[in-house]
């Protein structure tokens, strides 16, 4: 599959393999316009996967790094064998990620993980952000709640949508943050988990939660430090310093535009009451 | 005592976060916040190979402070970079 898409303002040529994770929804995302000029991101699977005769710059583990001024390869081994290798022209005008077919039931995992670490990438070049967090809008409110994976997004986001079914999911996996006219927005991406329905949405962004199992429903202040040391946690976080001092910068100006908040919550639907309350009394409008 | 290469300090509203690049960004996935002390020994310990001792009469050096205050700030923080495998 081919799709030409426009994430945020971010122009993409995809090529895909699977539709088990993108679905339908991707096509929200779907935009042509000839005279611009679309950054592509091919997957595709072989049943061998070979490097060019290049010298390795990095060896970690399983994973290697063939990188010189042009573009960058990495490949990650099981045993002497190639599992995926990413290549990438260090401009990301081409971006092109090769599963081994031996990856098997979970190739259209891979491909959706790797595909969204590699625009992630993309993403932060263009000065946004990508939090591991559920985007919701309702009426004038639009929030996330963030935190690692198993800390309760999804149930909170649920209890939500049961609570108050008019609200809308932006993204329940990795939607993207970025400032525009001095306020701070979110939008949907078409990484945003398997069975979710999303929406290509913007919104102005008024709270981040980071949540917190607990027995009672708490909304703490957290000091800046705090806000940093989660937001770090839940970002997709490059690895060369340039686009590190973007994502540094973005996180800055998060902190000063967005009010974050930490959520300690239960498992019941009287913690979507009790957040919504929270929000409308600490509105500005 | 030496930082390992590919750390780097950034500064987020009047904050200092030691966060890592390349190939240390594969294997540590966190970030240390620094307070001013901390971050001297960051920094000093980032150009210089040091000894406890050392860095302690730099430190009593730079800061009018309890000499016992400033080894127990290095004991602290070089536990921190010891946990976190930062050290050569």
């Amino acid at each position: 599959m081919r799709k030409s898409l426009k994430i945020a303002d971010i122009y993409l040529d995809f090529t895909y393999c699977y539709n088990d994770y993108f679905g339908d929804k991707i096509n929200a995302y779907e935009f042509f316009d000839e005279s611009i000029s679309y950054q592509k991101l091919v997957v595709k699977v072989e049943e061998e996967i070979h490097l060019p005769d290049r010298p390795i710059t990095l060896k970690h583990e399983n994973r290697i790094k063939l990188e010189n001024e042009y573009d960058t390869y990495i490949a990650v081994f099981v045993k002497d064998e190639i599992k995926y290798l990413i290549y990438y022209k260090n401009d990301f005008s081409l971006m092109e990620i090769t599963l081994n077919q031996k990856i098997g039931d979970r190739l259209a995992e891979y491909e959706y993980v790797l595909s969204g670490m590699v625009f992630f990438d993309l993403a932060v070049t263009k000065n946004y952000l990508s939090l591991h967090a559920s985007a919701i809008t309702l009426d004038n409110l639009t929030w996330l709640f963030s935190g690692p994976s198993t800390v309760g997004k999804s149930t909170q986001t649920n209890h939500f949508l049961a609570v108050y079914p008019k609200s809308e999911i932006i993204n329940e996996d990795k939607p993207l943050l970025y400032e525009k006219d001095k306020r701070f927005y979110v939008c949907g991406t078409p990484w945003s988990g398997k069975d979710v329905i999303n929406a290509n949405l913007e919104r102005p962004l008024d709270y981040v939660f980071f949540l917190r199992k607990g027995n009672y429903l708490k909304v703490s202040e957290l000091s800046v430090k705090d806000k940093i040391t989660h937001i770090f946690k839940n970002i997709h976080r490059p690895s060369e310093e340039i686009l590190l001092d973007n994502t540094a910068s973005i996180v800055d100006k998060l902190i000063s535009k967005v009010k974050i908040y930490e959520f300690e919550n239960i498992n019941n639907q009287s913690s979507a009451r009790f957040i919504k309350q929270f929000m409308e009394e600490n509105h500005e409008n | 005592m030496k930082i390992k290469e590919n750390y780097v300090i950034k500064t987020i509203k009047d904050e200092f976060v030691v966060v890592p690049i390349k190939d240390e960004a594969i294997r540590f996935r966190g970030i240390i916040t620094l307070n001013n002390t901390a971050k001297f020994i960051f920094e000093t310990l980032k150009n210089r190979v040091m000894d406890k001792d050392e860095l302690l009469e730099l430190m009593l050096e730079k800061y009018d402070a309890d000499q016992s205050l400033l080894e127990k700030d290095i004991d602290n923080f070089v536990r921190i970079l010891e946990e976190n495998d930062l050290l050569e």
